[in-house]
This record gives structure tokens, sequence and C-alpha cells, in this order.
């Protein structure tokens, strides 16, 4: 483990919602005085701030951490922006391990958040420019584009059906009907039921698919002994890691996540993990789409190529399984304010290894649980591992 | 030799045009949206953090400086008069096209406030740092809850 150790020792996050009252700031703020509250500390406590933040242009706001820097109480101190695209939210906690890690500051407030209703009609405008303006834009792609083709492709390797993929949305949406912050929770959903929604770009159909979502979620970070002193129960970031694909999207691993892979591999090899499916006993992988779950536990050397899906199927990903996966219902059911709900899958961790995850709780105490997200334009993977 | 320096015309290349269409469709926010309703009724808000000792305006529902909750009893009006902070005389649009008439914008710290609030000048006065200035409202029937129900602030 390089540098100092680092923990986890409050978290907080807003309900999400399709659209709030609330400002992007007043959001961040919810978020961030929850999470100081939660672990009884103060602003003045904490040396330096972290704001993970996706596209400006979701908010509407140009220069967006600049904006929500008043609710994150970054005034008077120092602060970065984190911004991988749709990693973000991992990778902000990253951020707040390495601020501690180095030995620069002893504390830090780790706030996310996405405020997507702002966008309109739709924030998948906004991904419209995220295509080669000479060379694709005049093809009129949808980001859709992108997930229909490696959905396809994945399924057409492993001999997937639909079926087998839904089953990852019936799982996560059901998981949220027990988060109260959820979105999308739905104890009742059947896997008919993703099969006959909207189809909107084949194989991808609406309930495949995440929501648009407002919230903010967010930590406290301490170093060893500051958090040996503020909790008895401190949640240690045992390895990290990041790693990025090429940018020319064509050329990606269809069917395998390598970026999420190699991330993994540095984030075990900090923890000193070396059978991650005897040694991880939770996990949060990145599941923006159904397919992206399975495509990620497999990226993650939690399943085998094309076999991730018999993880759900056979119930072992269940919250009572032997490898509980997303047991917080996910971006597909809790909701996904992009950078928010990455950052509340390691919030989850947090509040499942301390014991403190209520109706979500998965049961037999796990002692270390790993959160992955996936972003920038479909090419970053970012790992971390918690325990305790 | 540099790009820039063969290439002085636009049309000398082929070149792609792109707009990014987008539309903010926003929220005033909890803090906000009270706060425009206070306007209408021609009062101006703020919140007062008693911890920090600072009064916000527009009235915020947290305070930046401890992230404190500023609650129903933070709420108090401030105002209609204060003191001119700053100025300028603005004689081009963005666009750099010349004004047919200039404005004139000032930083205004209202009485009770401790917050700085930017707002139009009203008047073909001579402006200066340290006057005391005055919120002109639209008239009632005019105001629909929005920063413009204020017209501005005129010389006292």
């Amino acid at each position: 483990m390089a540098g100092r150790r680092v923990a986890i020792v409050g978290a907080g996050m807003t309900k999400f919602v399709r659209r709030a009252l609330e400002t992007g700031q007043e959001l961040a703020w919810e978020a961030a005085s929850k999470a100081l509250e939660s672990c009884e500390m103060t602003l003045d406590q904490i040396d330096a701030v972290v704001l993970g933040t996706a596209p400006d242009a979701f908010d509407g706001v140009h220069m967006k951490v600049e904006y929500l820097s008043p609710g994150a109480g970054a005034w008077g101190k120092p602060t970065i922006r984190g911004f991988v695209g749709g990693g973000t939210g991992v990778f902000a906690a990253i951020q707040g391990w390495y601020h501690i890690a180095s030995g620069m500051f002893d504390t830090v407030l780790v706030v996310c958040e996405e405020k997507m209703s702002s966008c309109h009609p739709h924030p998948q405008a906004a991904f419209n420019y995220i295509f080669d303006s000479t060379l694709e834009r005049p093809l009129g792609p949808n980001l859709l584009w992108i997930f229909a083709l490696e959905m396809n492709a994945y399924m057409t390797k492993y001999g997937l059906t639909k079926r087998d993929v839904a089953m990852v949305a019936v799982k996560n949406k059901r998981n949220a009907a027990d988060h109260p912050a959820a979105q999308l929770g739905d104890p009742n959903i059947t896997v008919e039921d993703v099969l006959n929604s909207e189809v909107l770009a084949w194989p991808v159909q609406r309930l495949d698919v995440s929501p648009t979502s407002d919230g903010a979620v967010a930590l406290v970070m301490a170093a060893e002994h500051i958090a040996r002193r503020v909790t008895h129960q401190p949640v240690w970031v045992e390895g990290v890691g990041w790693s990025l694909d090429t940018q020319y999207w064509t050329n990606r691993d269809l069917s395998y996540p390598t970026y999420v892979e190699e991330a993994a591999r540095k984030a075990y090899a900090m923890a000193g993990i070396k059978e991650p499916r005897k040694e991880i006993h939770i996990v949060e992988p990145y599941d923006p789409f159904d397919y992206k779950e399975l495509h990620h536990l497999e990226g993650l050397l939690l399943a085998d190529r094309g076999k991730a899906a018999e993880l759900v199927a056979l119930g072992i990903a269940n919250r009572d399984g032997d490898l509980p996966v997303t047991p917080s219902g996910g971006l597909l059911g809790v909701g996904n304010p992009i950078s928010a709900a990455g950052l509340m899958k390691v919030a989850e961790l947090f509040w499942q290894l301390r014991g403190e995850a209520g109706k979500r709780q998965v049961p037999g105490r796990p002692r270390r649980g790993l959160a992955q997200a996936w972003g920038d334009l479909m090419q970053v993977g970012t790992v971390i591992i918690l325990g305790v | 030799m540099p790009l820039i320096e063969r290439i002085q015309h636009l049309d000398e290349v082929r070149a792609w045009r792109g707009t990014i269409r987008l539309e903010g469709v926003y929220t005033a926010g909890v803090a906000g949206e009270r706060w425009l309703r206070g306007l209408q009724e021609g009062k101006i808000y703020g919140t007062r953090c008693p911890r920090c000792r600072y009064t916000y305006v527009p009235a915020r529902r947290f305070c930046e400086r401890c992230l404190g909750a500023l609650g129903e009893e933070a709420w108090v009006e401030v105002g209609p008069q204060g003191t001119l902070v700053a100025w300028t005389r603005v004689h081009v649009a963005p666009d750099g096209a010349p004004l047919a008439s200039p404005r004139a914008i000032g930083l205004i710290r209202l009485d009770g406030a401790d917050a700085v609030l930017v707002h139009e000048l009203i008047g073909d006065r001579e402006w200066e740092s340290g006057i005391r200035v005055e919120a002109v409202f639209r008239a009632p029937p005019e105001r629909v809850g929005s920063i413009r129900d204020l017209l501005g602030f005129r010389r006292l």
C-alpha cells in the first residue's frame, strides 16, 4: 500500500430524483452537510475539498465546480475538480485518497453532484458533441449507438439472450426498492417488463438503461490518526486503480472491458488481493446499462468471460448470494446523476461494511468490497477497494 | 512554420461547421424560489448565519462558510436602501456592438447585509462608490417573481 493509510469516516447523500427544485449548490450542500453530520465533524476540521462532477452541459453551468463550490464547503480551502466523465464518482474518492495518502492533507471532503434535469431536451444532446466533428457527426450518431453495438457484440460472442441480460435490471431495480434515496426502485418488476419496454436502439430497451437524475453524494475521508479518533468503524481504502482505453471507440474490444481489468489489477495488487473471487465480499460495478454490469464483473475478474450472467441467473449475485452484486440497486435502480452515482457506490460499501445498510444490508458481515465506475468517452475504468 | 501562419483565412481550408444546441431549464432552488416570491411582494430578503455573523443576499439555504443550515429563523428583510460599493458604465454589448445608451451597473450592499448584490443603476446620474442608493421595483401587477421585478437602484 502506497503512502499513509486513509479511511472513509462519513457519508451522506440526497435522494436521487428526476427533477429537483434544489439548485446544484443546494444538492451539493445537502450531501456535504449530511456527510459531516454522520461523523460529527465540522467544516473547519476539513483540510481540502475534492469536487467531482461530469460535463458542465448537464447543469447548464460552465465551470461547474466553481459554481458548486459554496455548497461543497470549498470556501477558503484547497479545492480540486475530479473529472473523468462517468468514472468521476469513484475517481473523486481516489483523489481524496491520494490527497491524504501523500501526506499533503489529513482530512478531505469529497462531493459529487449532477443536475441533469437542467439539460434540455435531454442530456443525451450534450453527448452528440463527443463524436469526431468531421468523420462521425455527419452520420448523426447518438451515444446509444455505442452501447447498442457493444451490447449486441457481447451477447453475440457469448450466446447470451436478452433475457439473460434483463435479469440484471430486475435484480438492481428490486434491490433499489430498499434504498430510501432511490428513484426507480420496484419490488415487483419482472424480466417481461424489461423485454416489453420501448426499443431505443436494438438490443437496448428503455428498462435496460438507467434514468437521468438529479442528486449528490459526499464522503469524509481522513488519515489514520484522525480516523481512529472520529469513529470506531473506519472503512479503509485498501486499493485503487484507474486506466484509459483508446478514444477510438470503434477499436475497443467490444466484448471485454480491458480498461476495467487494467484498473482492477492495479487495485488488487495494492490491496494484496490474489484471489478476488474469494477476497471480495461485495461488489458495486458500474451499471448504467444492465449488460454493462456483466461486462464489468468480467473485467474485474469476478466472473469468467461470458459467464457473469450465470451469477445473476443462479442468484449468486443477489444480496444473500455468495457474491452480492450492486446491493444498493445501482444506477439502474437508485438512479444515475453521473458522478454522484459513482460515489453512491462507494458510499454503499461504506454503509455495508459498517453494517449500516438497513434493509439493504448484505448478511454475513462483509469485510471487503469493491466499487467501480466507467467513463470519459466510454474508455476509463476506475476501481476502489474498501475494507474493515 | 506554424499552421496559423499558413492559413490566413478560414475559406482557404475546407471547414466543417457545427453548433452545440442545448437549452438549460433551471430551477431557482429552495431558497431562490422564496427569495423571488419576496421580490414579487416588494421585499428583499437575506439569510443570516448566526455562527459566522454573515448575512447573505440573495438569501441562501446554507452558509458557505460553515455549511450550517439557514432555516426559517435565518430569514431577515434587508434594504431597501444600501451603499454603492462599485460601479461601471457599459458602452458595448457582449458582441462588441456599441450600445445606443450606455448602461450603469453597480454592486450594492443593502442595509443589514454583508453580501453584495449586482444590479442596474437607474438614472442618468454620476455614480461614485460610497453613495447611498435605494431599490426601485416594478409596479406590483408587473412583477412575476424574477430578478427583473427589481428595476434597479437609484441614487438617494
